[in-house]
């Protein structure tokens, strides 16, 4: 009876509470919110989803869930520590009720009150979907989708975290502490998404702690294709049914402690100590013996500098109050966390993280925690400016003789310590976790600018906000539910939305910053200190306002709190005032002077307008011949401490069609500054259309035939103060590194043209084929080159400083010093492809030679971790390729660092492979896979797959660089390390692969076809590749691609495409082995492989006899993939395992569709035994290839 | 210029027709005007009275609708920051830090009273909590003292600074007896060249301490008196009798009740009689309790002739 009272009492309070009210209004807009953004465009940009999905759906209620935790710490927070609050719990605990009804009664009336709240998101979105989107977009209703994930996910999510909260309220007594349960319980989340699920071996630990369920149901359906997104329920098991039991259990679990833990009595009457009421009996007692006020002057001061002692003495006061908080340990033990956590394997790439060098350290420190931060800081002003107001001292402290700024400051100043501290121990972690992992370059001065510096500068700015709202608003919870709206607001606005792209406009904004251990924070560092000063002089501004509004003694309305700040407005007041506005207006208007007048300011539209322009006015002359560029010599001089780059250069131009060409098209990227542009024969300008950087020359004697003339230009980069963009940094103080984008370009490029799919449709412009279809009888016609050049000649001279060296492709010449700077002539020594880079910096050199040939590996002289793996990769690839299909072109080969905000990726030049410093460098191999290697030994093979071999601009073309560079990969490798060691690279490509199919925004094709899906040119490529080499024979497979290269080396039209591949690979497979041509180039094919059993008899002379029970089934899949079955035949490895996974036995079986047996003989006796062990065909479920062998 | 007397000069806080009224329409203050000299001054009146609104605008952190108060030369609702100089405040209801030591947070407030050198900071702060007697608990968190500690403890951080005006607001209320004759025997040694304006609703603290006193209700001023005048002028005007109590309805007519109390099953009046009431009744010996009561029967009495009026 108790227990109902109770539960209805509950239940009515809350629904008689206007929060519950607000809350209802929050879920409704939550469902909107996901409505029209979030469904809308994961059904949009797929193209080929349902916004019914059911995978959609669940993923929706998911995060309706996280966002709903708010809801329910408030909820929650309320039920359990209402009475304590509210001083009433004497009254419960007196009447005649027990723990569990009391509890229980109130834990499940909250419970139903914000199940009912969340129920309106299935309502919602049943409803809502018809009314945004058409019926086709939507697709067929089924209940399932809806009731199926709220009873699996929001139901479950909702207990756990309702009874952490609830419990840990209940015990402290405080609803507030609910919320700081909420946000552990939120970060936590975070945490396992970002941190854990990172890498492979920590996902299936991150699929059971995510309490959201979140990481279990992505990691379940990651190989779902947009098919099976559209029709199958999230199933229940494996990961999901995990997570879901393990935090129902921890729910309870939590529950049922509260339950033991709880006691009717106030804890403060047992806190105060006991020897007290002693110290007083001695206190009468002496009472007789004194008598009298105290003779002695106190000494007063009350001066500016006295003042500043106070300020001081608040700040220190209220900090070392802060660290006496019960929750500050939690804070810093959960800041601790974060870092090993989300720092441990801080950066990894295929796999396998990097050394742990500082600036990545720090940065996953400051990525893991700042919105955490964020958050505490807000809630920390609103303590501080709240703390005397809450413990009642106010009235003492408001009569003190002190004026407003004083506390004002002092409570800032108890920011700046509190976050100090913060940045401190993120400081000492960051360290403590680099040690562990056994590096001790600490970079102490770095951790000091990034943390100090940086980060803290972006802190302090906000709890200056933060601080601001609190003393306007002068409501605590009112003034953070500002500051939390304010900043998502900001993240919704500036950067998801980009409705605002001024930085100017976007507190705290700056246009960002990259560091590298090559250049440093250049040049970023600039345009971070201008905005970060004029945002320091808004918080200054802010600190004047607040002073005048700080709410000092009981009046605090507004209309006598407006009075009062016009009578603080005294002399000094307005004084600081008028300085402050001045030294903003002075910044800002510097700042303005930077981004706008300096420099051009462009929003988003403005850039796309450009590129529309390019294409409306241009387009006409895309099929217009022009001459093609036959020599290049060029002259930089660059001077990186200035960032200046000064280019001068001659095009030789010649006439390569059949008939006169009488004008010449000239594109000048509008990013470097176009100086001269004269031909050596007469020429007028046309057009000169600089807004797009397009001109016209027309050539007062048309070019004939074979006909050259020379074309001369001058263009430079030169920064003007800073911008509101993100500098691209193509030349820094140490790091230089650009590419042929700057130099002018010939005739109209459908390169350039506007991609985007949703921009081209809202202006209008048709929509774009990726490529040319595979069979387009105009396609073998063009390269992919860029189409203004095709083999040519290029001569470069470089002028540095003198502590650099300048790396352009070709031989080195010469090299001299003039003028106190370095020079370097560089020289191709073959025909290239357009596109060469130009590079600058302090490098460490390491020199060998493969054949007579210099192979030299250009690196940041600290960045010596790989450096032999790159050499050993590039002089096996060298060594594989030359041997297998043709000669290397090139006299030398450099692989060249450059600074990683330039991108994190390798490319191959001619002769010259440049390489991100990120990309390898830094990486730590033994930790995962040797991908520095792996990756020199694929920009090597491109020096055939893509500098000798050129395929044609149509589909499939990336096909015949990239899959055959990354066969090539996969073949050094093992001829290098051994057979297994690409086992795990193999099982990457694979999970990117399947990965790569859920296909946001496209269709699968068969890799014949694939245009920029990079998960079948690389990923899948490669294993079709690997898999035909697994059947057909590596020499057989190796003479197909030499026969390709041999018929199109430096090709010229018609170019290859990969029809030429496919026609090459089956010359060489025999008749029975053809059909895997087809499953693998052709179509989309999987197979499904399974060992039921496998029982192992003993043979005679110590042989053993393993039969295995085999299902087996392959699926033939269509653009959305959807499978289906057909029948099998094929040839597919059975392997059986012995002791320390030593192979007994690997053939080639024909094996049917369904089920099977086979029993194979093995000299040995067996452990383990299956089919295609390896991995070798394309298969989603491979854990049960292979099983233990029973006897 | 010393807008407060330095040394002994005579010092006066002169409150001049302060009025001050919610915003919720409650009158706080109506009219109050008050001569206070240095010494203890008691203000008197039952909860809700506007006690503790007059010493909050007094303490600067309140303001009236109308009304000036000086304290010597100096006006206090204009040059607020002035006063707070010289200005010791006990609120009503004030918290501290609980998990702090009494020494450091009194260190604290020292601070912020102008003690900003170390030295005369740790004497004066030495001194204090020996006046105050918490000499002996000093390194005790705050959070584990009694009631009546924490009122010292409040005194003691009162005064700080040299206060020339100490406000202390109803310090006695939730005092278990022990604890409040400790507390008054404080007050009582605080100086003769300040003012000290003690606020309460117990008439025996200002019979017990104040040399002036003065009698406020619904926000107005019924008496400004010295405590042994006014008690000398009730002398032989009070009578006392036990009667039943279902008799007091009559009494109460009949005559000037001022106060009644159980007394063993019965009840006692006391009455206000110019002369003997009649049989029954015996002569008893004013109190300043009789004063407070005779001033408020007064109050009720006028109260209630003006409804009347307004009635017919």
């Amino acid at each position: 009876m108790n227990f109902r009272e109770i539960f209805f009492y509950e239940i009515r309070y809350q629904l008689r509470r206007l929060p519950t009210w607000i809350y209802f209004g929050a879920v409704v807009g939550m469902v909107l919110l996901v409505l029209t953004e979030m469904l809308e465009s994961e059904a949009r940009s797929g193209g080929n989803l349902y916004t019914s999905a059911p995978f959609l759906i669940g993923m929706s209620m998911v995060i309706c869930s996280m966002t709903a935790l708010v809801i329910t710490a408030s909820i929650f927070g309320d039920a359990a520590a209402r009475d304590a609050e509210a001083r009433m719990d004497p009254l419960f605990f007196t009447a005649p009720l027990t723990r569990f009804e009391y509890l229980g009664g109130r834990f499940l009336g909250a419970f139903t009150v914000n199940a009912a709240l969340l129920l309106v998101v299935p309502v919602g979105l049943i409803v809502g979907q018809p009314l945004f989107f058409d019926a086709a977009t939507v697709g067929p209703f089924r209940a399932a989708t809806y009731v199926q994930p709220f009873l699996l996910l929001m139901l479950p999510n909702l207990f756990a975290t309702a009874a952490i909260v609830f419990a840990m309220a209940a015990i402290t007594r405080k609803a507030m502490v609910a919320y700081g349960g909420g946000v552990l319980i939120f970060f936590a989340s975070m945490i396992t998404e970002e941190g854990l699920a990172e890498r492979m071996a920590w996902k299936k630990l991150a699929t059971l702690v995510d309490p959201f369920g979140f990481t279990a149901v992505s990691e379940l359906i990651q190989y779902w294709t947009p098919a099976e997104r559209n029709l199958q329920l999230i199933p229940v098991e494996s990961w999901v049914l995990w997570n879901r039991l393990t935090w129902m259990l921890i729910g309870s679990g939590v529950l049922a402690l509260l339950g033991w833990r709880f006691r009717f009595a106030r804890d403060g009457e047992r806190s105060r100590p006991e020897n007290v009421e002693e110290r007083q009996s001695c206190l009468s007692a002496s009472e007789e013996g004194h008598a009298g006020l105290p003779v002695l002057h106190q000494e007063v001061e009350f001066g500016f500098g006295a003042q500043l002692r106070q300020a001081w003495a608040i700040a220190w006061h209220s900090f070392t109050e802060l660290t006496r908080r019960t929750e500050a340990m939690g804070i810093l033990a959960f800041v601790i966390a974060v870092i090993f956590i989300a720092g441990w394997d801080a950066w990894t790439v295929l796999d396998t993280p990097t050394w742990p060098i500082t600036y990545i350290v720090t940065r996953s420190v400051i990525g893991g925690s700042v919105p955490l931060i964020y958050l505490l800081t807000a809630l920390y002003a609103g303590e501080l400016v709240w703390r005397a107001r809450d413990t009642r001292t106010a009235d003492i402290l408001d009569a003190s003789p002190v004026p407003n700024w004083v506390p004002l400051a002092g409570k800032f100043g108890a920011m700046v310590l509190a976050l100090t501290a913060l940045q401190c121990v993120m400081m000492l972690g960051g360290i403590a976790l680099q040690t562990l992992q056994g590096y001790t370059n600490y970079e102490l001065g770095l951790y000091v600018k990034i943390l100090f510096g940086f980060q803290l500068s972006d802190y302090l700015l906000w709890a200056a906000l933060a601080m601001l709202l609190q003393v306007v608003v002068n409501h605590k919870y009112l003034a953070h539910l500002i500051f939390v709206a304010t900043f998502i607001f900001i993240v919704f606005a500036r950067y998801a939305m980009q409705w605002v792209e001024h930085n100017m406009l976007v507190y705290s904004a700056g246009p960002g910053w990259v560091y590298s251990d090559m250049s440093g924070f250049e040049p970023f560092l600039a345009s971070f200190v201008w905005f970060k000063l004029y945002w320091g002089a808004w918080a200054l501004l802010f600190g004047v306002v607040a002073n005048l509004l700080w709410v000092r003694g009981r009046e605090t309305g507004m209309r006598h709190r407006i009075v009062d700040a016009w009578r603080r407005l005294t002399r000094p007041a307005a004084l600081a005032l008028a300085a402050s506005i001045l030294l903003l207006a002075g910044i800002g208007g510097y700042v303005f002077y930077n981004t706008n007048i300096l420099n051009e300011y462009r929003t988003r539209d403005q850039r796309i307008a450009t590129l529309v322009q390019y294409e409306r006015r241009y387009k006409q002359f895309e099929k217009l011949p022009q001459p093609t560029i036959a020599r290049v010599d060029l002259r930089v001089e660059l001077h990186p401490e200035q960032r200046i780059a000064d280019i001068t250069g001659t095009y030789l131009l010649e006439n390569r069609t059949a008939k006169p060409i009488d004008s010449v098209h000239v594109t000048i990227d509008k990013s470097v500054e176009a100086r001269t542009l004269t031909f050596d024969r007469p020429a007028t300008r046309v057009r000169q259309d600089e807004a797009v950087g397009y001109h016209i020359f027309r050539l007062t004697k048309p070019l004939q035939p074979r006909e050259t003339a020379r074309m001369r230009f001058g263009v430079r980069s030169a920064p003007r103060g800073f911008s509101n963009d993100k500098p691209t940094g193509e030349v820094v103080a140490n790091g230089t590194h650009f590419q042929r984008k700057w130099m002018p370009i010939l005739g109209y490029q459908p390169e350039r043209e506007l991609l985007d799919k949703r921009a081209r449709n809202e202006n209008g412009l048709p929509e774009k084929d990726r490529l040319p279809a595979l069979d387009d009888p105009e396609g073998r016609r063009i390269s992919s080159h860029l189409r203004d050049a095709e083999w040519f000649h290029l001569s470069t001279v470089i002028g540095t400083s003198a502590s650099q060296t300048a790396i352009a492709p070709g031989s080195l010449r010469r090299q001299w010093k003039e003028n106190g700077r370095n020079y370097f002539h560089y020289e191709s020594d073959a025909p290239i492809r357009n596109n060469y880079p130009i590079l600058s910096a302090a490098y460490a050199v390491r020199r060998d030679s493969w054949n007579g040939i210099p192979v030299e590996v250009y690196y940041h002289p600290p960045h010596t971790y790989n450096v032999d793996r790159i050499m050993t990769g590039a002089k096996a690839a060298l060594q594989y390729h030359s041997e297998n299909f043709a000669p290397y072109q090139h006299e030398q080969l450099r692989i060249v660092e450059f600074p990683r905000h330039g991108g994190t990726y390798a490319r191959a030049n001619p002769g010259t492979i440049t390489n991100s410093e990120g990309f390898g460098f830094i990486a730590r191999p033994e930790e995962g896979i040797d991908y520095p290697s792996l990756v020199a030994g694929h920009e090597v093979a491109h020096q055939w797959w893509g500098h000798q071999l050129v395929p044609a601009r149509v589909e499939g073309g990336p096909v015949l660089g990239e899959t055959l560079a990354h066969y090539g990969t996969l073949m050094v490798a093992e001829k290098t390390y051994g057979r297994e060691s690409t086992d795990r690279f193999r099982e990457i490509l694979l999970h990117q692969y399947l990965i790569g199919r859920q296909n946001r925004g496209g269709e699968e094709v068969p890799l014949l076809r694939s245009n920029d899906q990079k998960y079948i040119h690389y990923d899948k490529g490669a294993l079709v590749m690997y898999a035909l080499r697994d059947l057909v024979g590596e020499q057989q497979v190796n003479t197909a691609l030499r026969n390709l290269l041999q018929k199109h080396r430096f090709s010229k039209a018609p170019f290859p495409r990969t029809r030429e591949l496919y026609a090459e690979l089956q010359a060489v497979t025999p008749p029975q082995y053809r059909y895997l041509l087809v499953d693998l180039m052709e179509d989309i094919t999987l197979w499904n492989f399974r060992t039921q059993s496998a029982k192992a008899t003993a043979g005679t002379n110590g042989t053993w006899r393993v039969t295995l029970q085999l299902d087996a089934e392959k699926l033939k899949a269509d653009s959305l993939g959807n499978d289906k079955p057909v029948p099998m035949n094929d040839y597919v490895d059975v392997g059986v395992y012995g002791p320390d996974e030593k192979l007994l036995y690997l053939q080639k079986h024909r094996i049917r569709s369904g089920a099977q047996s086979i029993t194979v003989t093995v000299p040995q006796k067996p452990v383990r035994a299956g089919i295609d062990p390896r991995h070798v065909l394309l298969e989603k479920e491979r854990g049960d290839n292979v099983r233990e062998v029973a006897f | 210029m010393h807008l407060i007397p330095e040394g002994r000069a005579p010092l006066q806080l002169r409150i001049d027709n302060l009025s001050k009224t919610y915003s919720n329409g409650v009158r706080a203050l109506q009219n109050v005007s008050l001569n206070i000299d240095a010494g203890m001054f008691g203000l008197l009146g039952p909860n809700g009275a506007g006690k503790s609104t007059l010493m909050r605008i007094i303490a600067t952190l309140q303001e009236p609708d109308s009304g000036e108060i000086h304290l010597g030369n100096l006006d206090v609702l204009r040059r607020r920051d002035e006063l707070r100089r010289t200005l010791g405040y006990l609120p009503q209801d004030f918290g501290v830090h609980g998990n702090v030591t009494a020494e450091k947070l009194l260190e604290h407030f020292a601070v912020l009273k102008g003690l900003v050198h170390r030295g005369t900071r740790r004497d004066t702060v030495e001194a204090l909590l020996r006046q105050t007697n918490l000499w002996d608990v000093r390194k005790q968190k705050l959070g584990g003292y009694s009631g009546g500690m924490r009122q010292r403890f409040g005194i003691a951080v009162a005064l700080l600074g040299n206060p020339k005006l100490l406000i202390v607001d109803e310090p006695t209320a939730g005092l278990d007896p022990a604890e409040r004759v400790r507390f008054l025997n404080l007050l009582s040694e605080l100086g003769e060249n300040s003012v000290v304006i003690l606020s309460t609703h117990i008439v025996e603290d200002v019979s017990e301490l104040c040399t002036r006193m003065a009698i406020i209700d619904k926000g107005e001023i019924l008496l400004e008196a010295e405590p042994l005048h006014a008690v000398a002028g009730l002398e032989g005007k009070i009578w006392r009798r036990l009667i039943l109590k279902d008799a007091l309805p009559a009494f109460e007519r009949e005559f000037t009740v001022v106060s009644t109390r159980l007394l063993g099953g019965r009840t006692q009046v006391r009455v206000y009689s110019d002369d003997a009431p009649g049989a029954g009744f015996e002569p008893a010996e004013a109190s300043l309790e009789d004063v407070y009561f005779t001033v408020m029967a007064r109050l009720r009495g006028r109260r209630a002739d003006a409804a009347e009026q307004v009635a017919s």
